[in-house]
């Protein structure tokens, strides 16, 4: 289908490109951001971080902090009410009272004055430890029983064998969300003994309980309100300041401003859990495959967090979208000492399609056959079960998906002439060293699955508050905008179902009914669900009222172009007047189709829907230096509906190029449990140079349950890439490369002969580069001058 | 004179004098823009020089904010985004262009890529995608993926005939 290649301001309704409601504030810098937040009266706060990533507390000192003058608070693990919290188990200390278990653990915590005064307060804190000996490889930590969760199951017959086997063992690295904003927001006394907490978050409705049970008070005494999201993709839905901010202004009762540093937000962020997979396909000679075996590794950090719902994920979509009628899976979350883990953009999954899709790739090799035309053979359809016990009741293109990719056209090769080439288009980019005798081109196409919706019995649901009055509706919804474009896709629905142009949406805080997280690509297919079905409601009572008014058949009636209209479409009375003045309003709560864990007996499924999409992915390849260029990305998506098409094909984007910053350069390094690359001088995301064309096109199979039948999209994108990308530099290298990111040094290491061990720690490939040293004693980066 | 000391100086801000009263030698522009004058149009990404949010004019040339001394541009001119916006609320070409492409979507990078997209057109009138790729380095966006960034700045960059 052809894509809009701009926005509009003025069009209206599901189909259109219509402009972000905030954009014009946005690009003249007057939108505000959490990091913005300023107020009457307010202090600073900081927090004084641990050194060691696993120590015993000997001392805690605060007063040396506490008698420097600007200083209204300083707080230790005695001043919290509640000291333990956690997403799902209440297992993390606000700040470290026994121990200390990864570096960065917060320990203690400062109001005061001005920045530079809180921070010096925090550095002026004495901490005594006693270290102890970390985990730091996952290995080692299944070896000693710090496992989150252990997943085993298997379907069909396990015993069955392949003619043809292909095994692998899988790394990915710790990525970090990087998103722009660092973590901020500011906290005050509501004036009524309770807190409002205001800032960047993605689900209002769970920071609430966690900030209010850590305070010792009831829910009703916490208010959250989100604020100006500078990016989040999965990270924002861990707490890091939030009940800091309100346990200080509690205590000084002044509002009190959190703001991280870059090197802060790396330390203090949830990252995504590294993983070691191993993974085996069965296969006649024909390439049809018979059966998966696999054993997942995910490494999470010091306390549980979400890490048992990621290897949920990664243990059922190791499948990727393929059928498989014969399956032996086991998993295991672990604990280390290298900091936490937790959701990010494409949580779980990812991990496991890099596998998946790497032993695909070399079953292809074996058998000698297209990657894209076994990966077709074996597309998973409509009516097939899962190996988790699921069927597939839903549409499913995936050979469509396939197909259509492999057919979209190829860039042109490089010129013969050097000179012609401006190197931007080089590997290596802007000044490099590459020649073009030793650049190769690598071409292979992936394919994935992911779930939309949480999944194994976690409840997914959101309630709406629609107002219509004076022809212009306003809704409340608690779903968060991040950037993704909830905002805009929620006024364009209730633009299509109540026939109006001007629709506006309230920030999200918790005085409103919960909403469902901005996690795992859920918000249009749940809370743009809601949003349709409390339109739908209002609709009927605004025509109920009017048909009253005007004794006229209700059957007969219909509103479009901000008209009240009759069966045949001609204008009766615009809606601004038809609705004399009055406010009609609807609430609706719209619940997905529960699930099960996956271990659990019931006939329920497990993830509410999957998705499906395919990425052929273009690369050149110095066989050199190892340096790679993405050249173009050519991505099939299965969406159901698309409301608004240049913000799908933005998703699509944005997406693989966060994915290709995992396939190539994106590993946050930690060695002995310290962080070796917490700044983006050395933690490289992808630059306006290495982002590829990217061309999006989209399969429209209403999915059911929906009205509109639309499917979330945010997080395929990004989970595909770095199996994309890695198997095109395969291709272009003819390496076994079994780890992501597919850096120069690593492609560069294997090249000059070296064997493709899989690294078995978090810490990466085997050469460190400039950041072999370890930094202890562990510095809070610029912002502390001691 | 050393981190420790205070000063006070005038700033040249969007044509007017700002004092600045009593402020370390080692506040950074970024920090005394936003925290001091209350202009936060300007974003604290990574306070290392790499990301571009905290992009300013200083005499004309784009900067990160966060990586010069406040007082050391004293007496410089400076423009921020505030200063670069139209004052009757409409906008620029360029910023027309990033809203047409959908050029942004949390945002948070986009004051800066304006600042940096607008000296770079100025020295480039007809810039190709090659030349915006290569004068662009120097911003990041986590959302984008960068492709609609290129043809927003491209379009602005088209001198009209």
């Amino acid at each position: 289908m052809k894509l809009d290649q701009e926005t509009s301001p003025t069009a209206t309704g599901i189909g259109a490109s219509l402009q972000r409601p905030d954009a014009i504030a946005k690009v003249r810098g007057e939108f505000e951001y959490a990091p913005d937040l300023l107020q009457e009266g307010m202090l600073w706060g900081a927090t004084r971080r641990s050194e060691y990533p696993y120590a015993r507390l000997i001392r805690v000192n605060l007063k040396p902090a506490q008698e420097m003058p600007g200083v209204h608070a300083v707080l230790g693990a005695w001043d919290v009410p509640d000291n333990r919290f956690g997403a799902i188990n209440n297992d993390q200390p606000v700040l470290a009272d026994d121990f200390v278990r990864y570096v960065g653990e917060p320990i203690a915590i400062v109001a005061a004055e001005d920045a530079e005064t809180a921070r010096r307060a925090a550095a002026a804190i004495e901490i005594e430890y006693e270290p102890q000996i970390p985990i730091t490889d996952p290995v080692d930590a299944l070896a000693a029983g710090k496992i989150y969760r252990h997943v085993k199951y298997s379907h069909g017959d396990p015993t069955v064998v392949g003619e043809i086997q292909v095994e692998g063992t899988y790394t990915t690295a710790r990525q970090d969300h990087s998103f722009m904003a660092p973590d901020a927001g500011i906290a005050r006394p509501d004036g009524h003994g309770g807190v409002e907490v205001i800032g960047a978050t993605q689900w209002v409705h769970a920071d609430r309980p966690q900030i209010a049970a850590s305070l010792g008070f009831p829910q009703e005494k916490v208010l959250v309100r989100n604020v100006g999201v500078g990016g989040s993709f999965g990270g924002r839905v861990s707490i890091t300041w939030q009940i800091h901010g309100a346990l200080l202004a509690m205590h000084t009762g002044r509002p009190v401003k959190f703001l991280y540093s870059r090197k802060e937000t790396f330390h203090a962020r949830y990252h995504r859990h590294p993983s070691r997979i191993w993974v085996r396909h069965h296969a006649t000679r024909d390439g049809i495959l018979l059966k998966v075996e696999a054993r997942l590794l995910y490494e999470g950090g010091p306390y549980s967090h979400t890490s048992a719902a990621g290897i949920g994920n990664g243990c059922t979509l190791i499948q990727g979208p393929y059928r498989i009628p014969n399956a032996e899976i086991e998993g295991w979350a672990v604990g280390t000492n290298n900091g936490m883990c937790g959701p990010l953009r494409g949580f779980g999954v990812l991990q496991a399609i890099f596998a998946c899709e790497s032993n695909i790739t070399k079953l292809a090799r074996e058998l000698k056959m297209d990657g894209g035309e076994l990966r077709a053979k074996n597309a998973l359809q409509h009516g097939d079960h899962w190996i988790f016990r699921q069927v597939q009741d839903r549409p499913t293109p995936v050979e469509e998906i396939i197909k259509k990719c492999q057919a979209m056209p190829l860039p042109p090769p490089l010129p013969d002439d050097e000179r012609k080439i401006h190197p931007v288009h080089l590997p290596g980019g802007i000044a490099t060293p590459t020649r073009k005798q030793h650049i190769k081109r690598g071409i292979a196409i992936c394919a994935a699955a992911k779930n939309v919706c949480l999944s194994e019995g976690a409840p997914v649901n959101s309630t709406a508050l629609i107002t219509l009055r004076d022809g212009v509706a306003t809704i409340d919804c608690a779903a968060a905008e991040v950037g993704q474009g909830f905002v805009t896709i929620a006024c364009q629905i209730v633009q299509t179902v109540l026939g109006i142009s001007k629709v506006h949406i309230n920030n999200p805080d918790t005085n409103m009914p919960p909403a469902a997280t901005t996690d795992g690509s859920q918000q249009t297919v749940t809370s743009g669900t809601v949003v349709q079905i409390t339109a739908q409601t209002l609709k009927e009572r605004f025509l109920k009222f009017f048909a009253r008014e005007h004794s006229l058949d209700v059957n007969a009636l219909d509103m479009r172009d901000d008209f009240v209209v009759d069966k045949d479409g001609k204008h009766i009375m615009p809606i601004a007047e038809a609705g004399m003045g009055l406010v009609f309003r609807a609430t609706e709560r719209f619940d997905q189709r529960s699930t099960r864990a996956i271990e659990d007996e019931s006939d329920k499924p497990v993830h509410v829907t999957i998705g499906f999409s395919a990425n052929r992915c273009v690369v050149d390849v110095d066989i050199e230096l190892g340096l790679v260029k993405v050249v173009q990305m050519d991505i099939v998506h299965d969406i159901g509906r698309i409301i608004n098409p240049m913000q799908a094909q933005g998703q699509i984007e944005g997406g693989a190029v966060q994915g290709m910053g995992l396939g190539l350069m994106e590993n946050l390094k930690a060695e002995n449990g310290y962080l070796l690359n917490p700044d983006w001088r050395s933690y490289h995301i992808p630059t306006i140079v290495d982002a590829p064309t990217i061309n999006a096109d989209f399969v429209c199979y209403p999915e059911p349950g929906y009205y509109y039948g639309w499917k979330g999209i945010a997080e395929l994108p990004h989970v595909q890439a770095p199996a994309a990308v890695v198997a095109a530099v395969r291709d272009a290298t003819g390496l076994d490369l079994p780890f992501a990111p597919a850096t120069p040094e690593y492609v560069a290491h294997i090249l000059e002969g070296n064997d493709a061990i899989t690294p078995t720690s978090s810490s990466g490939d085997h050469r460190h580069g400039p950041w072999k040293v370890l930094p202890p004693p562990y510095d809070m980066g610029p912002w502390v001058r001691k | 004179m050393s981190a420790e000391e205070k000063i006070s100086y005038t700033l040249q801000i969007n044509g007017k004098s700002h004092k600045v009263e009593n402020a370390f030698y080692s506040e950074n522009l970024l920090d005394v823009l936003r925290y001091r004058l209350g202009m936060t149009g300007t974003k604290f990404g990574c306070e290392h020089g790499q990301c571009g949010a905290c992009t300013v004019h200083i005499d004309g040339k784009p900067v990160c904010s966060c990586m010069e001394l406040a007082a050391v541009v004293a007496g410089s001119e400076i423009t921020t985004i505030e200063g670069y916006n139209k004052p009757d609320g409409t906008l620029t070409k360029l910023q027309q262009c990033f809203v047409k492409h959908a050029a942004l979507q949390c945002g948070y990078c986009t004051p800066g890529f304006i600042m940096s997209a607008a000296a770079f057109i100025a020295e480039h009138p007809n810039a190709t995608e090659e030349e915006i790729r290569e004068g662009m380095d120097g911003n990041l966006c986590r959302c984008t993926g960068y492709g609609r960034i290129i043809a927003a700045i491209k379009e602005a960059a088209e001198v009209s005939k």
